[in-house]
């Protein structure tokens, strides 16, 4: 995917994170995205719907063969809202 | 001196707990402030006065738990009650845990004295504890130089013998590459096996708190004190865990397997030198198997994508309203949060909530952070495929020596020396890191991986090899 970094989308995205930077750290943030993106190279042609779920029928199941697949769960409530303030928290970490 | 030996001092009389703390608080007199490994100090009067405690119960001869009178490091973004819990970052510099996490509870169940909290990246983000609102931590087996990260604290108070086991939390091998550093061991279990509940949360499908030690039979002593199912982390499960004594019994018939593709993206010329000599010697006492695992190294680009979409997520409640410290000198709501959280968080935590929230955005998610998931399950497809030939395999901890702090790199150059260690978060297997040897006295570690909820094995596989190493 061919995406061109420039100020507007990360003072965007800035916005969406609830960050404020000067004009010098914008320009910084261009560059590392520029930087990031190099990296993501790596994943190559995969296809995003490679693997497949392998969701329990509910979080407390104990069988081995059917752990917990958190990264689908996850992305499937972060998703659902398409919005990162919006994920809720699954219990543990640090929310009592 | 082992925890075993030390509890047989205690146990003799030789030594009293109170004696052992009254030393352990002279080294740290002596060294901490050239070294700065930790981030808060419990006081000396209540240190001593529980270390007295323990030693008249050892003088009665009741029946002690496991950890009795043994002082402990706990990883500043771990909670223990009444403790800070920064995370090394001033957005949480006031905030005071009204709670212990479960792995800190079971400590203090089982005898531990916590001596402290221990310095890190903030909020566990970097690989060489210098990102943190207490200053950088210093390597002790070079003062110039930096001990890893994000666990480096913990693991330069091991190192210089402040502590003899100390707490971590390895997302993407932030246990393991200090240990590496500092000549030290470095245990990451299987995911699920020790709660998370009370760990700050940065990347939650691949935090999971670990145990730095000098030897591998204290790390394995502690990481079975904390492991277990726990009600407060629907993550964590039962996994068998047994015996030190009892799993190095069970080293024969092992097979070890040996990453094939090193050396398409191999370490610095010394590393490599003693990981062939480790190799050599280790073909002496197993079976090594050559196994290939052909998308690791894309690790990189996966982990830098899923952990700052998680952390993106988990450290939008750092808002300024439900946490410690808050701008005061802001109109509205939303100048008040951005304010908090502009001057609340350093640049690296920045930078990964930057491209955290940018991968998650509308538009992104296919081409980043679904791809990302989908190679996920591509490298612990290789994994799995691996392990249908051997038990456990061997990788270098880290690519490069500890370098010196302040050097200046390329986030991403950063970011390329934990190529070795994120593979196992994103699978969420077991590993070890142990030392193999040195180059220029810089100590060079190597991971033992198994499978999944396998720890015991790895551990004593582990232990079987740096008698051979060292």
């Amino acid at each position: 995917m061919d995406i061109k970094v420039d100020k507007g989308l990360v003072r965007k995205i800035a916005d969406m994170a609830m960050l404020e930077f000067n004009d010098e750290e914008i320009e910084e943030f261009v560059s590392y995205f520029e930087e990031m993106f190099g990296v993501f190279d790596m994943l190559g042609d995969i296809s995003p719907n490679y693997g497949t779920s392998t969701l329990p029928a509910t979080l407390h199941d104990d069988e081995p063969e059917s752990r917990v697949d958190y990264h689908d769960l996850w992305m499937r409530f972060s998703l659902m809202k398409n919005g990162y303030l919006l994920v809720p928290p699954i219990r543990g970490g640090d929310e009592e | 001196m082992t925890i075993k030996q030390l509890r047989q001092k205690f146990l003799s009389g030789d030594m009293t707990p109170l004696e052992y703390m009254e030393r352990i608080l002279e080294i740290i007199r002596e060294k901490e402030r050239e070294i700065n490994a930790f981030t808060h100090l419990d006081k000396t009067d209540t240190l001593l006065k529980e270390a007295e405690i323990w030693t008249r119960r050892y003088k009665s001869g009741e029946d002690l738990p496991p950890l009795a009178g043994i002082p402990v490091a706990i990883k500043d973004n771990i909670a223990v009650k009444d403790m800070p819990l920064t995370c090394a970052s001033k957005i949480l510099q006031e905030f005071i845990s009204p709670y212990d996490a479960t792995a800190v509870k079971k400590l203090k169940e089982a005898g531990a004295i916590i001596i402290g909290k221990t310095n890190l990246d903030e909020f566990a983000m970097g690989s060489t504890t210098e990102y943190s609102i207490f200053g950088p931590t210093h390597n002790p087996v070079d003062l110039e130089r930096v001990p890893g990260g994000s666990s480096g604290g913990s693991a330069a108070a091991v190192a210089a013998d402040m502590v003899p086991v100390a707490l971590g939390s390895d997302t993407g091998g932030s246990v393991r590459q200090p240990a590496s550093f500092t000549d030290t061991v470095g245990i990451k279990p299987s995911y699920g096996m020790v709660s998370r509940y009370g760990l700050v949360a940065f990347a939650s499908s691949l935090d999971q708190i670990g145990v730095l030690a000098r030897n591998v039979e204290d790390a394995v002593l502690v990481a079975r004190v904390i492991a277990g199912k726990d009600r407060y982390d629907a993550t964590s499960r039962e996994l068998t865990v047994k015996g030190v004594l009892e799993s190095l019994d069970t080293v024969d018939g092992i097979k070890i397997g040996v990453w094939k593709e090193l050396n398409e993206h191999p370490a610095e010329e010394g590393i490599m030198t003693v990981w062939d000599e480790a190799i050599m010697k280790a073909s002496k006492e197993f079976p090594m198997i050559p196994v290939s695992l052909p998308d690791i190294a894309s690790g990189i680009a996966s982990y830098y994508l899923i952990a700052p979409a998680e952390a993106s997520a988990n450290l939008a409640r750092y808002d300024g309203v439900r946490y410690a410290w808050r701008v005061l000198d802001a109109s509205t709501y939303k100048e008040m949060v951005k304010k908090t959280r502009t001057i609340g968080f350093g640049k690296e935590v920045k930078r990964r909530i930057m491209i955290g929230t940018f991968a998650l955005s509308a538009g992104y998610q296919d081409a980043f952070y679904k791809k990302a998931v989908a190679m996920k399950y591509k490298i612990m497809k290789n994994f799995e495929e691996a392990f249908k030939q051997v038990d456990v395999i061997l990788v270098p901890t880290s690519p490069k020596l500890p370098w010196k702090i302040g050097e200046k790199m390329a986030p991403s150059e950063v970011y390329k020396a934990d190529l070795y260690t994120i593979p196992v978060n994103l699978a969420g297997l077991p590993a070890i890191s142990i030392p193999a040897g040195y180059v220029d006295n810089l100590p060079v570690g190597i991971q033992v991986i198994g499978r999944y909820g396998e720890d015991e094995k790895v551990w004593a596989v582990a232990d079987k090899l740096l008698s051979l190493w060292r």
